[in-house]
């Protein structure tokens, strides 16, 4: 982003503050430091301690550490980690941000996901990789949701964040609804590293707005391992329940 | 930071306040905190910079727009002849036209200044009833006047009407009798000017041509705000609570936005020309109300809100009127301490905080339609967020107003949107027009009706006295828990505000139980006499009235001085008035009193007298008790204070009107502990000789000068006697009497270590416990 158009956001965010009413109830918001009232606050959905070992979502089956996705399919990344869970209200976040171009928010949850994968005894992390919008996509919405995310991660883990190293080389249609195996198909050789030397020995976070069955976490991640890289980790706002 | 213009905008006013207030210390710590906090928050470091300078420019702004001053000051008092262009529409009120001119030339004892200044003009009418002189904007005119200085704040409560005036740029006014006012000739104002005032006068003519007078006065007052109505119809307003839609405010732009927004729907206008339409329309109206605070507030929040609609952005409501406070403030700080621009501001905030909240409420009652449930929220939100300001400047607070309100304002926007389509129209197809205003008529006969059946109700209206600071804390903690805006729903919330609120009530309570120190203030009511002293427990006695002598007309000192000083001591009854002796410009602001305030008791002297006999007939048939003060009496007013009548004796008889009934004052000493006050009305040489003679301890630590510092008063042997440490002169501005005599001051001088004379220090509070005097005057 250039200066100027920086100077534009700011002078924008100032007049028409994203975060002046609450997304959910859209009641006026004075004294609360996040983008929701206080009574909503606790109609979000937040994954809480027990969450499954691997991807992180607020489920565990039967005796195991994991959920019952874990259990039976191998995924390719080490382990992940999400803020809340993808229910009615955190459909509506998410709609707001991709949407109603509430990149602030975005920003906003991000650091608190930042904050969050601190906690975590998680190896070092080279870089930060947002998953990428196709190029028609990104213009047609003017932003990528999941770099505004790692952006604010980026407030409490201060990795390098890497643009256009992790690219999408194909404009697939919306994910939203298809069924686990089209989902699989459709985002099949979607991704691509353009450089494979920066890749390889890197311990990698991955960053998305949803994380539903998997599937793109998992393909991006395919293409990173591919690559050479050590681990892949990923963060994500929403996670799917069963 | 979620809001930074509205953090901006408060600490912008906070400078301008410390401005006002001359407090440069407190200016200094500030600065140092907020630079402090750029060294602890370096990732924050931008937007304490700008809290700084917002701080910064508020106080040197507020510095610069206080101490400007009129470049004809060394001409004050004095009658010159000037000439100069009349620069707004004249407005024409009871006994005098206001007229804003600026100078070009002034001429005094054959010199010519050129001066260009805004000045003021009172025309002041040469008999009661009307003008025969007819000026317009744009006129050159010339005139003899006497150039005045506005006043500032000299009473407690009073009208600051210099900052006024310094809010519209203007530093010295002018009397003009009427029959010297010149009109020579017409020239320009500028082009949108002359377009904006022509427009608005052709309206004016339509409006004048078809509806009565007091219809017509009436839809002038609503569309330009102009007050030139009838008085019992303008009172009528302001009792029963909807004085407001005569004052052009946010509501009208939003009336005059809907209906252009209406008409433009209709005729299909694309988007970004509806814009370009109701930008001009509020431009428009901005020059022909004269600029006003509300106007351009509403304006620019409007267009901001039309703008967001553009770049499809969410409206922030208290951004966007932070961005208009700036706009408006910064060419012109000083107008945070008007009325107007305290009500509009405070008006449209609360309205964006407690709307919902209050919508919400009401729709939970029962058959509630929801139209009547908005309005309803509107009236009370705005209500509710304009309560301590207006029960501060009004002193009272109008009950009925929602259900007026209710009434009213859609009932207003059906006469506007009649009288506006009718005024187009009858430009256009004059039939269609003037069926349009014969429909407005009715509606002006039930808005009318409307203000005149709720103002007659009884208890429409309460008095109130000004909140505390601790009050208005407590205040606005209560409706931010109400609003939910403090969530009492969260259990540590709800314990928390518990506990604070309790701590802010006990401490509210005991603050007003602590006794005070005993406190006398000597109002300055021009020439004249009045006293205010409250003691430790509350009681309240107020000595004298002041008044204005009869040639001041319908003026009354008690709206002028008195009431305002009471309320804003917070005072709602009193416990006793004396009345030193029925004179004038001692008694008459007491008869105003009566009925305004409750009195306790009034004292009088024990004379036979003719008016007074038939005032105490008057106040006793009130159910007021009279109380006839005689030498020797005693009064308890509260613990360790004493008043002691010294003079005069019962049924003296009087001669020489004037002369006798000054010299039949009643004189008090007020004992508190070690210290003393004595009051002694218009007493003359030989009453001051009689208590000499009867040998009464007149020593007193305060003096009320006798007789306005008249050299008929003041021997050397009664000062010698009093031995005042403090001595106050209760004396008019330039007075006709040549009070106070120059040869009395000087013997003041010698003998009491301060003298103050409330025509140059303005009203003097003398405090003491009874041991150490403190004095506070008004005026610098």
């Amino acid at each position: 982003m250039s200066t100027f158009d920086e100077i534009k956001e700011i002078l924008r965010e100032s007049l028409f503050p994203s975060d002046g009413q609450c997304v959910l109830c859209k009641r006026l918001l004075i004294f609360e430091r996040s983008p929701f009232c206080f009574y909503c606050m606790g109609k979000v959905h937040w994954i809480g301690e027990s969450v499954c070992e691997k991807c992180g979502k607020e489920e565990i089956y039967g005796h195991t550490r994991l959920c019952l996705d874990c259990n039976y399919n191998i995924h390719n990344y080490h382990q992940g980690i999400a803020l809340f869970t993808y229910t009615r209200e955190g459909k509506k976040i998410i709609q707001d941000i991709k949407f109603q171009g509430n990149k602030k928010l975005g920003r906003d949850l991000g650091d608190k996901l930042g904050q969050k994968i601190k906690t975590k005894n998680w190896d070092e992390i080279h870089m930060i990789l947002p998953v990428p919008l196709h190029p028609n996509r990104e213009r047609e919405r003017g932003f990528n949701q999941s770099w505004e995310i790692a952006r604010g991660i980026t407030k409490s883990i201060s990795s390098p964040l890497v643009n256009n190293l992790l690219i999408r080389v194909r404009d697939t249609p919306h994910q939203t609804d298809l069924t686990k195996r089209e989902r699989e198909r459709n985002i099949k050789n979607a991704f691509s590293v353009k450089d494979q030397q920066l890749v390889v020995g890197k311990t990698i976070l991955l960053v998305d707005d949803v994380y539903t069955t998997g599937s793109t976490i998992n393909e991006c991640g395919k293409v990173l391992m591919d690559g050479g890289a050590e681990k892949v980790y990923f963060a994500v706002l929403a996670i799917g329940q069963r | 930071m979620r809001r930074p213009l509205f953090n901006i905008l408060a600490i912008y006013i906070l400078g301008i306040i410390l401005a006002k207030i001359h407090n440069y210390i407190l200016i200094i710590i500030l600065s140092i905190i907020l630079l402090g906090l750029i060294l602890l928050y370096r990732n924050k470091k931008l937007i304490f910079l700008l809290f700084f300078f917002s701080l910064l420019t508020g106080y040197f702004t507020g510095i610069i727009h206080i101490n400007r001053e009129s470049n004809l000051s060394f001409l004050e008092n004095q009658k010159v002849l000037i000439q100069g262009q009349v620069i707004q529409p004249p407005l024409i009120k009871e006994d005098k036209i206001e007229v804003y001119i600026r100078t070009d030339k002034i001429v005094k004892d054959g010199k010519d200044y050129l001066i260009e200044e805004k000045v003021l003009g009172n025309i002041y009418f040469y008999d009661e009833s009307k003008s025969n002189i007819s000026i317009s904007e744009g006129n050159i005119i010339r005139f003899q006047g006497r150039i005045k200085l506005p006043k500032e704040k000299r009473n407690p409560g009073g009208f600051d009407y210099s900052t006024y005036l310094k809010t519209k740029n203007v530093y010295s006014t002018l009397s003009i009798g009427e029959e010297s006012v010149e009109v020579l000739g017409k020239k320009s104002l500028g082009m949108v000017r002359d377009n904006a005032f022509n427009i608005k006068a052709n309206i004016i003519k339509v409006i004048e041509e078809n509806l009565s007078k007091d219809h017509g006065d009436l839809l002038k007052g609503i569309i330009f705000g102009e007050k030139d109505l009838d008085n019992s119809i303008r009172d009528n307003f302001v009792d029963s609570g909807i004085a407001h839609i005569l004052a052009v405010s946010g509501l009208h732009v939003g009336f005059l936005v809907s209906f252009v927004y209406f008409i433009t729907k209709i005729l299909r206008i694309s988007n970004p020309f509806k814009l370009i339409i109701i930008t001009m329309v509020l431009a428009f109206y901005i020059v022909v109300t004269g600029g006003v605070a509300s106007v351009i507030r509403a304006s620019i929040m409007t267009w901001i809100y039309l703008f967001s609609r553009v770049i499809s952005k969410k409206y922030d409501g208290i951004s966007a009127l932070s961005l208009a406070g700036l706009i408006i403030l910064i060419p012109n700080p000083l107008l945070i301490f008007t009325a107007s621009f305290q009500l509009s501001f405070l008006a449209a905030f609360s309205i964006i905080l407690f709307y919902s909240p209050i919508l919400e409420y009401l729709l939970k009652i029962r058959f509630m339609p929801p139209v009547i449930g908005q309005l309803l929220a509107v009236t009370l939100a705005a209500q509710l967020g304009t309560l301590p300001i207006s029960i501060f400047h009004f002193h009272q607070l109008s009950i009925i107003s929602p259900i007026t309100n209710l009434l009213i304002i859609p009932s207003l926007g059906i006469l506007l949107i009649t009288s506006i389509g009718g005024i187009c129209f009858y430009l256009l197809t004059p039939f269609i027009g003037k069926y349009l205003f014969f429909l407005a008529g009715f509606i002006f006969q039930w808005v009318l009706k409307i203000a005149e059946f709720f103002s007659s109700l009884s208890y429409s209206t309460l008095s109130l006295p000004p909140f505390t600071i601790i009050g208005l804390i407590i205040y606005i903690f209560v409706l931010f828990i109400i609003a939910n805006y403090i969530p009492i729903g969260i259990k540590k919330v709800k314990r928390i505000s518990f506990i604070v609120l309790s701590i802010l009530v006990i401490i509210h309570f005991t603050i007003l139980l602590i006794p005070r120190p005993l406190k006398i203030t000597y109002l300055d009511v021009n020439q004249g006499d009045s006293a205010i002293i409250e003691t430790p427990n509350k009681i309240t006695i107020l000595i004298d009235g002041g008044g204005y002598p009869e040639y001041q007309g319908k003026r009354k000192i008690s709206k002028d001085v008195l009431l305002p000083a009471l309320y804003s001591k917070r005072i709602n009854s009193l416990d006793l008035v004396i009345i030193s002796h029925p004179h004038d410009d001692h008694m008459k602001g007491i008869e105003e009193l009566i009925g305004e305030i409750p009195i306790e008791a009034i004292g009088v002297f024990d004379i036979d007298y003719k008016y007074m006999n038939d005032f105490i007939e008057e106040i006793r048939r009130r159910g007021i008790k009279v109380i006839k003060l005689t030498e020797g009496n005693i009064i308890k007013v509260d613990k360790n204070i004493s008043m002691e009548v010294l003079s005069p004796k019962s049924n003296a008889i009087i001669v020489d009107e004037q002369k006798d009934i000054n010299n039949l004052s009643i004189v008090i000493r007020l004992d508190y502990n070690n210290s003393s006050f004595l009051f002694t009305g218009d007493i003359q040489e030989e009453t001051e000789n009689t208590l000499i003679d009867m040998e009464k301890n007149i020593k007193a630590d305060v003096l009320k000068v006798p007789h306005h510092g008249s050299d008929t008063s003041s021997s050397e042997v009664f000062l010698a006697g009093v031995r005042p440490r403090i001595s106050i002169i209760s004396v008019g501005e330039s007075n006709n009497f040549n009070h106070p005599n120059p040869d009395v001051v000087k013997l003041l001088e010698d003998i009491s270590i301060r003298i103050y004379r409330t025509d140059k220090d303005g009203a003097v509070e003398v405090i003491t416990n009874g041991d150490w005097i403190r004095v506070r005057h008004y005026i610098n």
